[in-house]
């Protein structure tokens, strides 16, 4: 288990963020560029020093334990392999041979990994040989096979075309459950994270806003800050005594359907192809407001009706209210 | 066809290298280059022209002829040593701002590498002479600094250190940092991180600092005028046979020390340049 609360001075603000990760569990750190999610994994990696708090990984408090005792491994976007040792070297590095003999058994999990990596084939190539994707591949080889009892992935699948991504993305869960390594990545695009992680914290301005189930946390942001955050383009008052709900592009339907939703009144402005989709810009409470359609909802200018699919509500605070979040999805085993 | 099978040549470089010259341009670099050789190499022409077999022979074939060589060789190869031992590290510390007051030991570098190597040797007899509390601590251990073979080496160090610790540092400093930390991560205590990785990676720089240094030492004269006049190493052997004899019999002891001198910094820089390359792909 990774046990996290930790304070790091920055030139603008301070980064501030309390977590913990099961064995075995998988969180996702996500926010926008500059929000403090690399400093969060820096700090626990032990690479930028704390100001506060503590770092606890299996019951062992890493204050004062330097970087090649910390058992904690890191991947950043940019790969980071030694240029001058071949693939099997780099991912090797991590590797202390040791007297109990089971040098063995390493080389096959070895073989297995970089098999399953598409590596294979590369072992004795030099990293100024390899594309992106291979280089990527390479360290994450490296991290598995060095003996760490945490993974700290700093946007590593970021430019990798989206195949290699979810291959990746699986590996690293499987290699997690097995190993009971407790799993923390790093992203600014939403859906990654919620590819991966079980339960996705959101970091803006140095502070983690809320920690709720990949799920969870979309249909539920705990403020009106983060659902901006997480990808919902208005928030909008709804009658009931100032209260105002959240307008996610893809959780609204054109038509009426109060048994699903709050339903607004709105006038159609110019509706743009959107991959499959399209978007359709509709004026709702004077604001306009782009909306996800399978189907043109109609002419500009024409009155339309959206109902909202279970919106998150939020008081003039901005707090969410009513709709209590569900229970969050928390791993089975949880503990050092 | 829709696909071509090989692509249409491109106009330019189907003529290879002679193609750049196409240009203007190019000619004129090219042009200037040549000239910058020319005036550059000029000396080692007329070295070559005012050299006969004969006039070598004869000058080095005198009876200790070549002890000079073996003493420039024997306080040069010391020297090195010094500035590999303590230097490398130096270099290090110095690129990654691990030593306080950074800016200070650059400052002194920089005021070492551009003293005078004359001022050099006149400041190193008050620092190391015969009457200061050095040199008196030194004369304890029966050494001194002071025309003796040791103070031959002293002199070759102090005039190639500067030399060495800033390319050294240039070096180090190439090496991105995060992957030394990486190293540290995957499990290297910080000094095995250095020799596993950032020490490989800085070879090919230390080989070129390693290079020009040795070359200094080799030609040190300035300071090695002032405190090592004797025993000769073969710049003062150049010097006094000048003085003697005149230009032709010292002009073969030039040929000896460029030609001990030269081989292998050109090596080096030869292998580094290759390393280099290979690094990038």
């Amino acid at each position: 288990m990774l046990d996290v609360a930790l304070r790091v001075e920055r030139r603008r603000f301070a980064v501030e963020a309390s977590f913990q990760v099961g064995a075995g569990e998988r969180l996702g750190l996500f926010g926008p560029s500059g929000s403090g999610k690399s400093t969060v994994l820096d700090a626990v990696a032990g690479v930028v020093p704390l100001d506060g708090g503590r770092v606890v990984l299996e019951g062992r408090d890493l204050a004062g334990v330097p970087l090649w005792d910390r058992r904690v491994g890191l991947l950043r976007q940019r790969p980071g392999l030694f240029p001058h040792l071949s693939v099997a070297e780099n991912v090797r590095y991590g590797i202390r041979r040791r007297p109990d003999g089971d040098g063995g058994e390493l080389a096959v999990r070895e073989a297995a990994l970089c098999e399953r990596l598409g590596i294979g084939g590369l072992l004795s190539a030099y990293p100024s040989q390899l594309s992106g994707g291979q280089a990527q591949r390479v360290a994450l080889a490296r991290a598995l096979q060095a003996p760490a009892r945490a993974l700290l992935l700093d946007e590593p699948f970021q430019g990798l075309d989206a195949p290699l991504r979810a291959e990746l993305v699986h590996l690293v869960r499987d290699e997690a459950a097995e190993r009971a390594l407790p799993v923390v990545l790093v992203a600014h695009e939403l859906a990654e994270v919620q590819a991966f992680a079980e339960r996705i914290g959101v970091l803006a301005g140095g502070r983690l806003l809320q920690v709720a189930g990949a799920a969870e946390l979309v249909r539920r942001p705990a403020t009106a800050e983060v659902a901006r955050l997480v990808g919902y383009v208005a928030v909008l008052p709804a009658g009931r005594g100032g209260e105002l709900v959240g307008v996610h592009p893809d959780r609204v339907r054109f038509g009426r359907a109060p048994e699903v939703g709050p339903v607004l009144e709105g006038r159609i402005g110019r509706v743009v192809p959107h991959g499959a989709r399209f978007l359709a810009e509709v004026q709702l409470a004077g604001q306009p407001v782009m909306l996800g359609c399978d189907l043109v909802p109609g002419d500009p200018g024409a009155a339309v009706q959206c109902t909202l699919v279970d919106p998150p509500r939020f008081g003039p605070d901005g707090r969410l209210v009513g709709g209590a979040a569900e229970p969050e999805p928390r791993p089975a085993a949880v503990g050092p | 066809m829709l696909f071509p099978s090989a692509p249409a040549p491109v106009p330019g470089l189907a003529a290879g290298r002679l193609g750049r010259l196409r240009s203007p341009s190019a000619v004129a670099s090219v042009g200037f280059a040549v000239v910058v050789w020319v005036v550059l190499l000029a000396p080692l022409g007329a070295l070559a022209a005012h050299l006969s077999a004969s006039s070598i022979s004869s000058a080095l074939s005198a009876p200790g002829a070549l002890s000079p060589l073996a003493t420039s060789l024997e306080a040069s190869g010391v020297a090195l040593g010094v500035l590999l031992v303590l230097g490398t590290p130096a270099g290090f510390l110095l690129a990654r701002g691990r030593l306080p007051a950074p800016r200070l030991w650059e400052a002194a570098l920089l005021a070492g590498l551009l003293l005078p190597p004359l001022v050099v040797g006149l400041l190193l007899v008050f620092l190391v002479g015969p009457y200061t509390p050095i040199g008196e601590a030194l004369a304890h251990v029966h050494l001194s600094a002071s025309n003796t073979f040791f103070a031959l080496v002293v002199a070759e160090v102090y005039e190639s250190a500067p030399y060495y610790l800033l390319g050294a540092a240039a070096a180090f400093a190439a090496v991105d940092p995060a992957l030394e930390a990486q190293a540290q991560l995957l499990g290297d205590r910080p000094a095995r991180a250095v020799r596993r990785v950032s020490l490989p990676l800085a070879l090919p720089g230390l080989a070129s600092a390693l290079a020009v240094a040795w070359a200094r030492a080799m030609g040190a004269f300035g300071a090695v005028l002032i405190v090592a006049y004797h025993p000769y190493g073969i710049p003062m052997q150049i010097y006094t046979t000048l003085d003697a004899n005149g230009l032709a019999a010292a002009l073969p002891y030039a040929l000896v020390l460029l030609v001990v001198a030269l081989p292998v910094p050109l090596a080096a820089f030869w292998w580094s340049a290759r390393a280099r390359r290979r690094a990038a792909g």
